[in-house]
């Protein structure tokens, strides 16, 4: 019975861990998009290399972000259609970033940096909500599990 | 090369029906047959299966530019705006639709691109041969190639480079490349044999590479593509009373048409250029029409 109370506290706390571990996710998601615009326009204003090369320089910690590159690249080179973004993602942000990828690199370098700049506004907003959002609700999703967790083995035992 | 640049469906019928080491060009056009140049021939591009024309569709011109550009088009805007793009591999594509200006009445972009020119550059190993016996006499002679669209001009400007800054001659050699044609340089790598000693300027134009490249790069001569005004005349100018041999082209099939544009007249009656060499395609690219002093005599002995 011990055993079992314990088993319910650790996949309470797991399953705390997971929703509250897609806020961190989706908070550094934001930070490594909104690092790559600025790369983008810096690129786009200046140095102005192929966007594939430019994924190819962009080395993003986030190994959701490191997926994206992959597809965005495939997507441009119209190896695929689509491009599948990370599942932490609400419907209406994953579309947002979908029609920011099929205008790239569609336009003259002013009007393309204008497009950059524009959606680099959006990705610091969003990255700034995500980690306030993070920063409230993490640990109390984490805590609240591993609560509940607690009062199930109480019940339960 | 090619298969890099066409979309995959067009690619394999091409493949399938001609030699792709003899296509010289691809005609593309929205609705409308594509059309190969194939050793200088041009044929409609057909099915196999059905021998029906292939026509083009827009979307397979918006894939060319599109797998061209690499999906960065920011980024070839300068050499949209002067009517083509140029590939990996030296592949360069004139491209024309409708020009829009901006303001000042530059041209801004080229929209709604309806034609593709897809233009294979081939290397002719010593096609300039006769003409290097001229242009190398006790140093190197200033010289002008003259030709219409189509007569190897560039390829004939190519085999000078290479054998002007090549294992057996040193002379220090400044490729100004406005059109990308000569060295077809394709981010930052340069395609086309131009001679070990050779430096590149793409992309400029030749009052701007003229000015950088002599005081930077000291060359022995500078080699560039068609002359097309005054400022290209006088950039010319410049060089050559400086002390630099000059090596150009320019679209005309003759002295006379050469003499009715302003700024090769300029050029020729200042005396500039030492040899002038008229090419034609009468019996192939290639084909020697003359070749003529700074006094416009001519000096070529048939056969030499």
């Amino acid at each position: 019975m011990v055993i079992v109370c314990g088993a319910v506290v650790v996949i309470s706390g797991l399953i705390g861990y997971y929703f509250s571990n897609k806020l961190t996710k989706k908070s550094k998601f934001y930070k490594n998009m909104l690092e790559f615009c600025e790369k983008l326009e810096l690129n786009v204003g200046f140095l102005q290399d192929t966007m594939p090369e430019l994924i190819e320089n962009f080395k993003p910690p986030n190994a959701d972000m490191q997926n994206l590159m992959i597809q965005l690249k495939d997507y441009l080179a119209r190896k695929n259609n689509n491009i599948s973004l990370p599942t932490f993602l609400k419907e209406n942000e994953k579309q947002d970033l979908f029609n920011f990828f099929s205008h790239l690199g569609k336009h003259d370098a002013n009007s393309e940096q204008k497009i950059v700049m524009a959606f680099k506004q959006t990705m610091a907003n969003k990255a700034q909500e995500a980690e306030e959002y993070k920063n409230k609700n993490a640990p109390i999703i984490f805590k609240l599990a591993t609560f509940i967790g607690l009062a199930l083995a109480i019940i339960i035992y | 090369m090619l298969q890099e640049i066409l979309p995959p469906d067009l690619y394999n019928i091409i493949s399938k029906s001609f030699n792709l080491d003899f296509i010289f060009e691809i005609r593309i056009r929205v609705n409308k047959p594509i059309v190969i140049n194939h050793s200088g021939v041009l044929k409609y591009l057909k099915n196999k299966e059905d021998n029906s024309l292939v026509c083009a569709t827009k979307s397979d011109i918006e894939k060319i530019i599109a797998s061209t550009t690499q999906s960065s088009l920011y980024a070839f805007m300068n050499e949209i705006k002067q009517g083509f793009i140029t590939a990996k591999g030296g592949i360069r594509i004139g491209i024309s639709g409708e020009v829009v200006y901006a303001e000042n009445q530059q041209v801004q972009t080229i929209k709604n691109i309806s034609s593709l020119n897809i233009r294979i550059p081939h290397e002719i190993k010593n096609c300039a041969h006769t003409a290097l016996c001229y242009i190398l006499n006790g140093g190197i002679n200033s010289t002008l190639i003259l030709s219409a669209p189509g007569a190897g001009k560039t390829t004939f400007l190519k085999d000078i480079c290479a054998n002007i800054s090549s294992e057996n001659r040193i002379y220090q050699t400044l490729i100004c490349d406005e059109r990308y044609e000569i060295a077809s340089s394709h981010l930052g790598n340069v395609v086309n044999n131009v001679g070990l000693c050779t430096d590149v300027i793409s992309g400029a134009t030749k009052e701007f590479a003229f000015n950088f490249g002599i005081r930077t790069m000291k060359p022995d001569v500078i080699i560039c593509d068609e002359i097309m005004n005054m400022q290209d005349a006088e950039a010319i100018k410049k060089a050559i009373n400086s002390g630099v041999s000059v090596i150009a082209t320019a679209h005309a099939s003759s002295l006379t048409d050469a003499k009715s544009r302003k700024e090769l007249k300029f050029l020729i009656d200042n005396k500039l250029f030492k040899r002038i060499i008229v090419l034609s395609a009468r019996n192939g690219p290639g084909t020697y029409e003359g070749i003529y002093n700074e006094n416009l005599n001519s000096i070529y002995k048939i056969g030499e």
